[in-house]
């Protein structure tokens, strides 16, 4: 071989070395694709509110704002949805809140088979003091209340791997923390071993059909919020110098920013996107081994 | 001399090789334990999660569905006179501090829907009436239809803890996968596509159509105060179906001061 030929192999080779070069430092990690069989459930007053915002085939409705809500999860994470819409009385049984609460709603007097559900509506069955207390009934629109019995459902079947609730009327709970009877838009039971959250659909009580997507894209952002605690993320505080809060000048899904925006390919700020529990929920395409 | 550069060379390339080799073999690694981990991490912060509740807070929001109504409310905020500038105007010709901005010329065919506010800004939201360009096949698909014929554009509003206006609106930009536009000492302008799955029913499969473009900008504060922490943060959302002179009009805007 003379030293020609070696020159030139020598060039191959180091001209080969540093196109790859790159793709091996720069790759970032790629996911395997995991699929999460999803259960959305929504009941009554869900039904009642959005039928006036005219939505009526609330199952093909729902199934759209998932897909919507899928699009950051599959472009960071490679997670899809397997999403499944029933009834919540078809599935879960009747809720707690039916039974006879004139907070929340009353016998149509046109037809008494139906519920009419009151805007706002505030159940005041017991005290608010109460609300929390497991050992006594608690507001009929308690969020816990919710929030236990899907736990429950999620616990003792195989068929789905994880659990949401959308109701019409308002939710409340009682703020530890702050020691006051209080009301939410959701309420997650974070990253336990049994992903559920409930939200109010009906954010806002959006009656007017004009508002079908605003409400559409409201309903996604619930989702984007209680679901990423189920992949083990706190809420955004004001407070940048503690550790779990997110990133300084960065929206977040956990802290706000995505409101009213259409397509995002990461809803996270980079603090979250290091805690996000990728395998907290569902299984690799192919199996988990 | 020549036996020299030879065994130089020769143990150069094997370098390289087993260098390539090397590194090949460091990323499967890499990558295979790193998968590993997030398993192990996975199962170990299962076991250790609290039964603690997490909660999303109810926020205060407002709606309104016309302008009258919604600068009643500015009023009743103590925006003491409404008075209409371009956006380009301000901080030049107005002394006053920046309140709301609202946008206009909108296409004629453009009716509002809502508008919303709450802590993170106000939100225009509008509706069109006409055929959208790139959908040339059948489609049932609702939410399609109402994207393809919606306009959305939010004026952000920042708590104090948001420091940076400048460095959000770059953050946001490069999650919802928008490219910088174009970049002055005072503004930035980000741009990206919208993509939408819609069912082709022609064929019974899912088709990703582009559907619009939404816009990031960061633009100057009032009021004189040209710096890069603090400005105007504005997100819009155009359907394709707009035509570029409707896509330029909307970046008028009403002002109104305090």
């Amino acid at each position: 071989m003379n030293s020609k030929k070696l020159l030139a192999i020598v060039m191959a080779a180091l001209m080969f070395t540093l196109a790859l070069v790159p793709t091996m430092v720069g790759a970032t990690t790629t996911y395997p694709e995991r699929v999460i069989k999803l259960l959305i459930v929504y009941e009554d007053s869900y039904r009642y509110f959005a039928g006036d915002a005219g939505i009526g085939d609330f199952p093909e409705r729902m199934r759209q704002m998932v897909k919507l809500a899928e699009i950051p999860f599959k472009e960071r994470w490679n997670i899809t949805f397997d999403v499944t819409v029933k009834n919540y009385e078809e599935i879960m049984g009747v809720p707690y809140t039916y039974y006879g609460c004139d907070g929340l709603w009353k016998w149509s007097q046109e037809d008494p088979t139906k519920r009419e559900w009151i805007e706002d509506g505030q159940c005041s069955c017991v005290s608010d003091e109460e609300c929390f207390n497991l050992t006594s009934p608690g507001h009929h629109n308690c969020a816990t209340r919710y929030l236990n019995a899907l736990r429950n459902f999620v616990q003792y079947q195989d068929t789905y791997d994880a659990v949401a609730c959308y109701v019409g009327h308002s939710l409340c709970y009682y703020n530890y923390r702050e020691q006051e009877h209080s009301y939410c838009a959701g309420m997650s039971t974070g990253v336990s071993y049994v992903p559920a959250y409930v939200a109010v659909g009906i954010y806002d009580i959006v009656k007017s059909e004009s508002q079908r997507f605003s409400n559409l894209l409201s309903n996604r952002g619930l989702l984007w919020h209680e679901f990423s605690h189920n992949f083990g993320l706190p809420d955004g505080n004001e407070d940048f110098t503690d550790p779990n809060n997110c990133t300084e000048n960065f929206p977040c899904t956990m802290s706000g920013g995505y409101g009213g925006v259409v397509y995002a390919k990461s809803i996270w700020c980079p603090n979250c996107e290091a805690r996000f529990q990728y395998q907290a929920i569902g299984s690799l395409v192919g199996g988990d081994n | 001399m020549k036996k020299f550069f030879k065994i130089a060379a020769t143990v150069v390339a094997f370098a390289f090789i087993i260098a390539f080799f090397g590194a090949v073999v460091f990323k499967y690694v890499h990558d295979v334990s790193n998968v590993g981990r997030i398993n192990a991490q996975t199962e170990q912060e299962k076991d250790k999660a609290g039964e603690e509740l997490a909660l999303m807070e109810e926020q205060e929001t407002l709606i309104f569905y016309d302008m009258e109504s919604y600068f009643e409310y500015l009023r009743e905020q103590g925006a003491a006179e409404a008075g209409q500038y371009a956006l380009d105007e301000i901080g030049s010709a107005h002394t006053n501090e920046l309140n709301y901005l609202a946008p206009v010329d909108l296409p004629s065919d453009a009716t509002l829907s809502s508008i919303r506010v709450d802590g993170e800004g106000t939100i225009f939201t509008y509706s069109l009436a006409r055929e959208f360009p790139t959908i040339n096949f059948s489609t049932d698909d609702d939410v399609i239809i109402e994207m393809a014929n919606s306009i959305i554009v939010k004026i952000y509003s920042f708590p104090d803890f948001v420091s940076d206006h400048r460095e959000y609106a770059r953050n946001l930009a490069a999650n919802l996968g928008a490219t910088s536009l174009t970049t002055t000492e005072n503004s930035d302008v980000y741009s990206g596509w919208v993509y939408a799955d819609v069912l082709n029913t022609d064929i019974n499969a899912m088709q990703r159509i582009k559907i619009g473009s939404q816009e990031i900008a960061f633009l100057p504060a009032v009021n004189g105060k040209y710096n890069t922490q603090y400005g105007v943060v504005k997100y819009t959302y155009y359907p394709l179906s707009l035509t570029e002179d409707e896509v330029e009009n909307l970046v008028s805007y009403t002002v109104e001061p305090e």
